[in-house]
């Protein structure tokens, strides 16, 4: 099976983790598309979504001197254990893509031409979805059997942003759903859903890091299956659920609030009537 | 009013950061409308600052439309802080407005100049009985009631048979806004107050007329101050609020209304949340303009989605709400050292924005501690409720 993979950014966490897992599983990652982080179609598009003042201190966060540490620290640190844990010594996108002999290449966006033309080239069976922006259907088009997507929430009942984060709001347990990209938004056929630990210690970034790591392993597990036969997917019911966008300052206080009281849904319960 | 949209009386004890910025924030803002009547002798709310318009000392004369719709939010402020003195200010207003009252029971439109003639307007009488019903609520007292009844009958008679809408006493001459569903909003409080059955067909009668303009789109034609040019969000919120306060005075008989609140009032939320910010006006296929952004609008839409949030049990539009209303937060003035600008909320942002360009309206800054209020209030509901409510 052919695999291509995308990244948001250089330093992408669980691009890396999925490079180096889907090799030791014994897959063969053909080509990897690396984003850059500071484009500004999509430093456009995240203060659009988020604010100016939102995407300041998320960049900081990620790349500035206290990178990994504070509050957003703890959105990297389940990642980095990973990392760690599975010995795992690449530290960027084009470390982990050369340890595996994949082709490593930086484009501008993943429906420009030159990703295109890289794509086709590769003709992979699946593209892994891993961050750098919205994909468009010609770019969608080019892998044989589709885009996998490890999306952050329940679907269908949570599409789009912060769905972890939504979940949780509305009093459903958070899940990681890996489904296949189409053209709507988290709306593609759904292969498996896996929920995601919450404990009152935690915050909403512990959560969301927790989420990355269920997301990197259940990809991992479904390319295992999809290369065995042994999984399909299932188009979704798109007459539940909502797609909802980034989560407030306000809201995400309250969230916190009601997570250090305890007030979540018990662990692996997931109500999505 | 505004407390029937779910909002609870009292400040909760355990505020958010964002909750406390908000109080800061609306006690600055009621101190700036203070000042706007202080600017006036006590009588009425200077319609606007603007040292463009005004170079000598910035404010504009009183507006009885906007001071009406000014008391219930200095009365709800009054209450929550607790401060008898804001009250008493806002029942003076409520009187001042009782001697604009012409002998047939209308109320006066435009700015007020003393000995000037009565023009009657079927929009801002409606707004000035918002003030008196709520004076006769915070009072009891009977005389703010026979005046509102008086002007709510006036309205009634006015209704234009075949139309089936006002025609005449007009902003644009012979055009019937769709905003006057914001004018029906009123008749329903009076109605509901007296038992009027001839003033509740009237209004009834009019929503249902101006429903019937709803598009598939969920724009309503004519919710513009003109018929021919894209509607700023400031009336197109004033449509919106009407059909939503109708409906809830209405219960049953008034899903409709609260069906076509929902359309008009989601397309746009929809369009905010995709491009991180409200256009200053819309046209009637609902493309906007962003160049500016009309921030009294902005204000009004964060009510209007904290009562959708309510009545749809959707945590979408609070997450709406409080994003618009984080936005008019970043136009309020703090720190200048002009009591004019202080605490004022503009007309547009940027300042030389189409609407009211480079002045401070009365009304944004009403709108805004109207929002704020309910925002701070769903906050303190949402915050004890937990996760499950919306559910």
């Amino acid at each position: 099976m052919r695999l291509a993979l995308t990244a948001g950014h250089r330093k992408s966490l669980h691009t890396i983790a999925l490079i180096e897992g889907l090799a030791r599983r014994g897959h063969q990652v053909d080509l990897v598309l690396e984003m850059p982080i500071l484009d500004r179609n999509r430093l456009r598009a995240y203060v659009r979504q988020w604010g100016a003042k939102r995407v300041a201190a998320k960049v900081l966060a990620r790349f500035g001197p206290r990178a990994g540490k504070g509050s957003a620290g703890g959105e990297v640190a389940p990642l980095l254990e990973h990392l760690r844990e599975s010995s795992i010594a690449a530290r960027t996108v084009a470390e982990a893509a050369a340890h595996v002999g994949a082709r490593h290449v930086r484009v501008t966006a993943l429906d420009g031409d030159g990703a295109l033309t890289e794509l086709r080239r590769c003709s992979p069976d699946y593209l892994v979805y891993a961050g750098g922006g919205i994909l468009r259907p010609e770019t969608l088009a080019i892998p044989r059997n589709g885009t996998l997507n490890a999306h952050g929430g329940p679907l269908p009942a949570f599409r789009g942003m912060n769905a972890s984060e939504w979940a949780l709001f509305e009093g459903v347990a958070p899940h990681v759903t890996v489904h296949l990209i189409d053209a709507g938004v988290d709306t593609g056929p759904v292969f498996t859903t896996r929920p995601v630990d919450v404990y009152d210690t935690d915050t909403i970034a512990d959560i969301r890091g927790r989420a990355a790591v269920v997301g990197v392993e259940t990809l991992l597990d479904v390319v295992d299956l999809l290369e065995r036969s042994e999984i399909s997917a299932t188009p979704q019911d798109l007459t539940i659920g909502r797609q909802y966008h980034v989560m407030t300052e306000p809201l995400l206080d309250v969230l916190q609030r009601w997570i250090s009281e305890g007030r979540t849904p018990e662990d692996g319960h997931l109500d999505d009537t | 009013m505004i407390e029937d949209l779910g909002a609870r009386s009292t400040m909760g004890d355990h505020p958010i950061a964002f909750q406390q910025l908000l109080r800061a924030r609306v006690d600055t803002a009621v101190t700036w409308l203070l000042r706007s009547i202080d600017a006036c002798n006590g009588r009425g709310s200077a319609a606007f600052y603007s040292r463009l318009v005004h170079p000598t000392n910035g404010w504009h004369a009183p507006y009885p439309e906007t001071t009406g719709y000014i008391i219930p939010t200095l009365l709800r402020y009054a209450h929550v802080i607790g401060d008898s003195q804001v009250r008493a200010i806002a029942l003076d207003q409520a009187r001042w407005i009782m001697n604009l009252q012409a002998p047939d029971g209308s109320l006066p439109g435009g700015f007020h100049r003393p000995g000037g003639p009565h023009e009657p307007s079927v929009f801002n009488t409606g707004q000035m009985i918002l003030g008196l019903v709520a004076a006769y609520d915070e009072t009891s007292e009977r005389e703010f009631l026979e005046a509102a009844t008086r002007a709510a009958t006036w309205l009634a008679d006015e209704v234009d048979d075949r139309a089936g809408t006002w025609i005449s006493h007009s902003y644009v001459s012979g055009f019937s806004p769709a905003y006057y569903t914001r004018v029906c909003w009123p008749m329903l409080e009076v109605s509901e107050r007296t038992e009027s059955i001839r003033i509740r067909q009237a209004a009834t009668r009019i929503l249902d007329t101006i429903a019937s303009r709803q598009r598939p789109n969920g724009v309503v034609e004519g919710w513009g101050f003109r018929p021919d040019r894209p509607a700023f969000t400031h009336t197109i919120a004033y449509t919106i609020r009407g059909f939503i306060e109708s409906a809830r005075i209405l219960g049953n008989d008034g899903g409709h209304l609260f069906e076509a609140a929902l359309a008009a009032a989601e397309p746009i939320r929809r369009r905010f949340d995709m491009r991180g910010k409200l256009a200053g006006t819309f046209d009637d296929d609902l493309k906007g303009d962003y160049r500016y952004v009309c921030v009294t609008g902005n204000c009004q839409f964060a009510i209007i989605w904290l009562a959708l949030s309510r009545l749809t049990r959707d945590p979408r539009y609070v997450n709406s709400a409080l994003r618009v209303l984080d936005d008019a937060l970043g136009s309020q003035r703090v720190n200048t050292l002009d009591p004019g600008v202080r605490g004022a909320i503009p007309g547009s942002s940027p300042r030389w924005g189409r609407y009211l360009t480079m002045r401070y309206p009365n009304w944004a800054t009403k709108f805004f501690v109207d929002a704020a209020l309910l925002a701070d209030a769903h906050l303190d509901g949402i915050t004890e409720e937990g996760p499950c409510a919306w559910r």
